[in-house]
């Protein structure tokens, strides 16, 4: 994956690189909007990290001068609080964003999605092996079987299906899923990652992996 | 000559009885105006003067005889001759003429009391045809010399009081000019023109023209304000010629009757006199009415209706509230009915030294009328010269009183009126000031939290991203991993803090819409019906079907979780712990409620648990809370104009309730 970084604070910039590289990611990093934006339009970028607070330019302006060039790229952006800098418009420049402190593991989850997203997040049905899941009639089969879920089930079901393979963590999940940063119950996602493996796991078939002290995996996996 | 009645007294005799009665009347009733001023007193001596005179000839007239009433005759002439000669001398202004004035008359006066009047005139000679000639003594010359010398000297005085007199003064100056001018043409007609054609008849009407000056003459010294000189002799005209038609009637009617009844009887004499009365009384109304209408044109040269004119001006004052308005309105309307070369109002610095607080208009040719409010001159109002040439009458003077008075109280009104919308003016500019200073400093105070908030959470991200790589290739990444969660906590309290001084601020921007309570916490309990379920927690909720309210989804949802956390967190430890939510439908609010089992709060405690970081007793073992979760409830429940109680007894539970008030339909 190519990325490019339009970031001004050195060390921030430094350690998503040296994140990103670990994940076998070609970086660049551009120091200003400016030259932010000239790369962007020359150079062909997966996704580019952008900072909402550049000293030269405003996050909305590079991303709508970079949009001019490369309308499809997806951007992601980061920002200090999520409910100051998010206006409703700025949702339509950016494709997601991340709030500072963050995650390395959940950047490049995002990433990733973000790439990955023509064929995966606006399907209106996802396939995990035996596992289907309908967006938009609000369903899931399994092996053909209709399952019974909660809201926050199907939601937890759907944003794993997005992002299988990918290790998600709590925090990760509670955020998308739950729209939340601190999870004011301490097992908000852990309940209902049991009840949802519950619903669909049995001895033979597992969606769910747990990855000791990072989080979670999603994917269809058979126990022989 | 007319035929005498029976009565024994001729008309003329008749005739002259009435003026020297009525100029008697007039004469005492100015004296006892003012007894002291010697206008007044002269003017009555005059009229007695002018009685005795009269009465003197008709006497001569009637008995046919010279002495002794050519004596009375004569005196009263002269005293006649006296009292105008002071009159002239003191009209108007009624200062007493200095000592030399009386030392040339009183040789005068004595002389003539002392002289035989039979060196003036000696004799009259009575005439077959009733005419009376007087023939001339030795002294009559002298007489008529000094006589002509008095009447020159007053006539020289009064052009010069004229001259001098301006204004109120000069009106009645032109009256009795006018009164004088008849008196002296009557007389000069009657008593020297005709019997030097030989025509002594009419002689009597001379003295009685006397009273037209006589009472002219009162008029002006008493000043009645209401007539101008015009309306008198308008009205005089009227009544001459009324009298005219009654007498002419009268007469015709006795002719008629006396033909009808054959002789000259009481009878026919009654009955024309009750005719001539019947006639009279509902004749002269519609005599007058007629007579005002065919006159007005010839006395009034472009007369105005004063009653159409006040009302003008009165519904301009009334209506208008601006001072141009009135002032450019009410000026033309004047200019139009005096038809005045020009009419202005003269303000302040425009007024300069002719500052008068009296009003200068009746007889002037430019009038000028002081408006004064309260004491205080408002304006002037200048009123040029018309365009008739003539003077401004009582009549305008009156109007353009009038007019001042109702101008004073509206041109005041409109003053205050203009500095009232002043006053406004002003004050919306304040208030759009002081609404731009704050809108600027909570821009300044959100650009402040966007930067503390950036300044602290980017070194965070850092030291947490460096830890992150060391735990990639640590063996301590269970350490590590500690400390990356501590740092997450201070994060996550920085953004609390901040968001609550945020809201506390109106700086966060929420969107607000009708939102259903009902399936909003149908959702949310499913969420919780989990987590309880793993807890050991009896969750249980009535949910009523309740209307709406005005808000934002992400707050309210933010607000219930919180609530329930609470109730879940600070559960007893010695029984099942029990969550209830309720939802409730009241006449105008909707009631939510979160009770439990728990521990509850102290009763000193209650009044603080909004408080921010106020933290009751923690659970051993529990991770330590921001203190802050209650005080964003209250200050979510405040955005949506609700209200938050709490109800809670130590050691059995707690009661929350909140009240949001319902979106009528």
């Amino acid at each position: 994956m190519k990325v490019l970084i339009i970031e001004d604070e050195i060390e921030i910039s430094e350690f998503i690189k040296k994140g990103l590289e670990s994940e076998l990611c070609v970086v660049t990093v551009a120091h200003t909007g400016e030259l932010g934006v000239s790369l962007a339009s020359e150079c062909g970028f997966d996704v580019i990290i952008l900072d909402f607070h550049l000293p030269d330019m405003m996050g909305s302006e590079i991303s709508s001068a970079i949009r001019k060039y490369k309308p499809s790229i997806p951007i992601l952006v980061l920002s200090a609080e999520k409910n100051m800098d998010i206006k409703i418009d700025m949702l339509s420049i950016c494709d997601d964003y991340v709030t500072k402190p963050f995650s390395l593991r959940e950047l490049v989850v995002r990433l990733r999605a973000l790439t990955r997203r023509g064929h995966i997040l606006y399907n209106d049905s996802i396939k995990v092996g035996p596992l289907t899941l309908d967006s938009r009639k609000h369903t899931v089969t399994l092996n053909g079987k209709n399952i019974q879920l909660r809201n926050k089930e199907f939601a937890l079901l759907e944003y794993f299906m997005q992002h299988a393979e990918a290790v998600l963590s709590r925090e990760m999940i509670l955020e998308h899923v739950w729209d939340m940063n601190i999870d004011p119950f301490t097992n908000t996602v852990d309940t209902h990652i049991r009840l949802l493996r519950k619903k669909l796991e049995t001895r033979k078939q597992s969606f769910i992996q747990t990855i000791p002290r990072r989080g979670y995996r999603f994917g269809a996996y058979r126990t022989i | 000559m007319i035929p005498s009645s029976s009565i024994g007294i001729t008309l003329e005799e008749l005739l002259l009885i009435v003026v020297i009665v009525l100029n008697l009347l007039i004469g005492i009733f100015v004296f006892a105006r003012r007894p002291r001023n010697i206008v007044n007193q002269s003017f009555t001596l005059a009229v007695i003067g002018v009685s005795l005179w009269s009465l003197g000839i008709m006497l001569i007239v009637t008995n046919h005889q010279f002495e002794p009433f050519n004596q009375m005759a004569t005196y009263g002439f002269f005293v006649l001759l006296t009292g105008f000669l002071v009159f002239a001398k003191t009209f108007p202004d009624g200062v007493n003429p200095n000592k030399h004035f009386f030392l040339v008359f009183i040789p005068l006066i004595l002389l003539a009391l002392t002289i035989p009047f039979h060196l003036i005139i000696q004799r009259a000679e009575f005439l077959a045809g009733g005419a009376i000639i007087p023939i001339q003594g030795p002294l009559f010359p002298e007489f008529s010399f000094i006589s002509i010398l008095m009447i020159v000297g007053s006539i020289l005085l009064s052009i010069r009081a004229y001259k001098k007199s301006c204004g109120q003064a000069r009106l009645q100056m032109n009256y009795l000019l006018f009164g004088l001018s008849v008196f002296l043409l009557t007389a000069g007609i009657f008593d020297v023109v005709l019997p030097a054609m030989g025509v002594f008849q009419l002689s009597f009407l001379g003295p009685a023209s006397s009273i037209i000056f006589i009472s002219l003459t009162a008029y002006a010294i008493i000043r009645h304000e209401l007539l101008d000189i015009r309306i008198v002799i308008q009205r005089s005209l009227m009544y001459t010629i009324v009298l005219i038609l009654i007498i002419t009637v009268y007469l015709l009617l006795i002719t008629l009757f006396g033909l009808i009844l054959g002789a000259t009887t009481d009878a026919s004499i009654i009955l024309s006199a009750g005719t001539t009365t019947a006639l009279g009384i509902t004749g002269m109304p519609i005599i007058q009415t007629y007579f005002q209408i065919w006159s007005d044109p010839i006395f009034f040269k472009n007369p105005y209706n004063y009653a159409e004119v006040v009302h003008s001006l009165s519904r301009i004052l009334y209506t208008s509230l601006e001072r141009n308005e009135i002032i450019t309105r009410t000026a033309h309307i004047l200019e139009e009915a005096f038809k005045a070369s020009e009419v202005c109002f003269l303000f302040d610095t425009d007024l300069g030294t002719q500052i008068h607080q009296v009003p200068r208009v009746a007889g002037f040719y430019t009038a000028y009328q002081p408006i004064v409010f309260e004491k205080n001159i408002v304006g002037m109002l200048k009123l040029g010269p018309k365009k008739s040439g003539d003077a401004y009458t009582q009549k305008d003077a009156h109007l353009v009183a009038t007019f001042a008075f109702q101008a004073a109280i509206a041109l005041s009104k409109a003053e205050l009126h203009e500095k009232v919308q002043n006053y406004s003016v002003h004050l919306e500019q304040l208030v759009t000031q002081r609404t731009n200073e704050i809108q600027k400093l909570q821009e300044e105070q959100k650009e402040a939290m966007i930067t503390i908030s950036h300044n602290l959470q980017t070194p965070l991200a850092v030291i947490r991203g460096e830890i992150e790589l060391l735990s990639y290739h640590s063996e301590n990444s269970g350490q590590l991993h500690i400390v990356q969660k501590s740092i997450d906590r201070v994060s996550g309290f920085i953004r609390q803090l901040l968001r609550v001084v945020r809201f506390e601020h109106s700086l966060d921007e929420h969107e607000m819409t009708a939102i259903a309570l009902t399936p909003l916490l149908r959702e949310q309990i499913d969420y919780f019906e989990v987590i309880a379920e793993d807890k050991n927690i009896h969750l249980s909720s009535k949910i009523e079907e309740c209307g709406y309210i005005v808000g934002n989804k992400k707050l309210l949802e933010e607000l219930i979780t919180n609530l329930v956390a609470n109730a879940m967190h600070y559960r007893a430890k010695n029984r099942t712990g029990k969550v209830l939510i309720t939802l409730a439908d009241t006449n105008s609010s909707i009631t939510l409620t979160v009770s439990d089992n728990g521990i509850g709060i102290a009763e000193n405690d209650i009044p603080h648990i909004f408080d921010r970081f106020y933290r009751a007793p923690q659970k051993p073992g529990s991770p330590a809370g921001s203190g802050l979760g209650l005080a964003i409830a209250k200050q979510i429940v405040a955005s949506h104009s609700g209200s938050i109680n709490v109800t809670s007894k130590l050691g059995e539970g707690t009661t929350f309730s909140i009240q949001f008030p319902k979106l009528s339909e």
